[in-house]
């Protein structure tokens, strides 16, 4: 059996005023999408920063392809508010991540990945003058423009309206799925946990802790799990143990 | 006669495009200079000139053939420029590793602050003794006069930047240089550039003072000897002069910022 892309060992982490997350055990293979789902506080953008390489770790073990994560090494990291520099153009966003490459390299894949992203026609605009969901498709591309196995995904579809939010959705299983990515996707909805999620954590508040995996017994991924006739059924069911990890909390 | 009107409305259409604040600006210009006439009627000669004396006296003296006032405003822009110039080479780089380094920027705030705070006047008996009368004296009274503006600024800009953007940049692999390159620097522009402007006040106001207690040259000993001999036209055309200096130099450094500023950016700066 290969060794799991990114790999979790008793992890725990301390800001300083008390445990943050504790005892954190969990492998994610390559290519596989894995969903954190819990209630406000428990944790789940810590742990993403410490995929991310961004937080030092404090106790436990993290492995990312073998090695401790090291900021902008093996993962790419997607965030809520997509964190894009407003003066320079959508293009130049994305070949800032791809540094140290020839110009003309730079230019050619950026081109290439907006325009899969259908942003083709929007390379010289500035970030500000794209839409909410535009926003989110420029920051998934220079994510995919990082040359990695793993993406991070911090709430990313939060501040989008329902429609862009299943566009989005799609989008993000398209491009992972044709590069064989892995994706964790730490998120509040559990529609959208469901829909994307290959294994799903429950995570638990106060320390931050997994209570629960789930692995959805539905058809298919992205929209053609959501049209499967159980997914309204399994919806309610996870809704509940939710609320009960909630409770629990 | 209709396609005269046409040509006529064509060839003016670029008189849309002057931005509101210009036209504003002309029409303030009338109003100041009414203003300035109502007040020299009010003050016995001698100690005040209207704008009509003081425009004359500024033409003569723009005319006259030895030259007095253009030597002079050479010798002023000389020191001034030399002095913010060396402003902006120590204090933005200054400012960036403070705002950088924050231990370093919050160890040597009060002692920033209170040089800042310290008038320039104080230090020039020690200027002279370490540098004598001379241009190097005048140019280093107006460095650490327009030093302080430039430094605070940048460091505050820096230290503005958007934390969350410095943590993309990190997250995406992106090395100290890129990061202050693409994202501290055009962070701080705004605050940065609003430093140079008060860099460019305190410089000139700081040259005067130079001209005044080193030896005496430039507009500065200029306008002394004119207030002396009470030549009051005179004296307010150099005062002019002086006041067409700041705002020249604060709108060139407002020029360079929109030069400086991406499109989206524009409408927050100056």
């Amino acid at each position: 059996m290969s060794a799991p892309l990114l790999s979790l060992r008793g992890l725990g982490h301390d800001h300083g005023d008390g445990p943050v997350l504790t005892d954190l055990t969990v492998e994610v293979g390559a290519g596989e999408r894995l969903v954190i789902l819990g209630p406000s506080g428990c944790g789940k953008t810590t742990l993403l920063r410490l995929m991310a390489g961004l937080l030092p770790i404090c106790e436990g073990q993290l492995l990312l392809d073998g090695r401790p994560p090291v900021a902008g090494r093996g993962a790419a990291l997607i965030f809520q508010n997509t964190r894009l520099l407003p003066w320079r153009r959508v293009r130049e966003n994305v070949e800032l991540v791809l540094a140290g490459r020839p110009k003309a390299e730079r230019r050619e894949r950026a081109a290439d990945l907006l325009q899969r992203l259908g942003l083709g026609a929007r390379l010289e605009d500035w970030p500000g003058a794209l839409s909410g969901g535009q926003k989110q498709r420029l920051a998934l591309a220079r994510a995919l423009a990082m040359d990695v196995p793993l993406l991070l995904l911090d709430e990313p579809f939060a501040n989008l309206d329902p429609l862009a939010r299943e566009q989005m959705q799609e989008e993000l299983l398209r491009q992972t799925g044709v590069e064989g990515r892995a994706f964790v996707l730490v998120t509040h909805s559990v529609d959208e946990a469901l829909a994307l999620g290959d294994r799903i954590l429950l995570m638990q508040p106060r320390p931050g802790r997994i209570l629960r995996e789930v692995t959805p017994d539905l058809p298919g991924i992205g929209m053609e799990r959501r049209r499967a006739p159980r997914f309204y059924t399994a919806l309610a069911e996870l809704s509940d143990e939710l609320r009960e990890v909630a409770r629990e909390g | 006669m209709k396609t005269e009107l046409r040509q006529a409305a064509s060839d003016l259409a670029w008189l849309a495009k002057v931005p509101r604040h210009v036209w504003l600006r002309l029409l303030l210009v009338p109003l100041l200079l009414l203003l300035w006439s109502a007040l020299a009627k009010g003050i016995p000669d001698g100690y005040f000139a209207g704008p009509y004396l003081t425009l004359r006296a500024l033409f003569l003296m723009l005319t006259d053939d030895r030259r007095k006032l253009l030597i002079a405003l050479w010798e002023t822009l000389s020191v001034y420029l030399w002095g913010i110039g060396a402003a902006a080479l120590i204090g933005i780089p200054a400012g960036l590793l403070l705002g950088l380094c924050r231990t370093l920027g919050r160890t040597l705030s009060p002692f920033s602050h209170g040089l800042a705070a310290t008038p320039v006047v104080a230090l020039v008996p020690l200027i002279i003794l370490m540098v004598g009368l001379g241009a190097e004296a005048k140019v280093l009274i107006v460095l650490l006069a327009a030093l302080m503006p430039v430094l605070i600024a940048t460091e505050a800009g820096v230290r503005g930047t958007d934390p969350e953007l410095i943590e993309m940049g990190r997250s995406y692999g992106m090395g100290a240089l890129t990061r202050l390159r693409h994202i501290v620097l055009p962070a701080a522009l705004p605050s940065l550039m609003a430093g140079l402007r008060l860099a460019a006040i305190a410089g000139l106001v700081a040259t005067v003072i130079a001209e005044l207690y080193t030896a005496m040259t430039g507009l500065g000993a200029l306008l002394q000897s004119l207030g002396n001999s009470y030549r009051m036209d005179s004296y307010f055309a150099v005062v002019v002069i002086f006041a067409i200096i700041g705002a020249g130099t604060t709108g060139i450094l407002t020029w360079i910022e929109h030069l400086l500023t991406p499109p989206p950016e524009r409408r927050r700066s100056h």
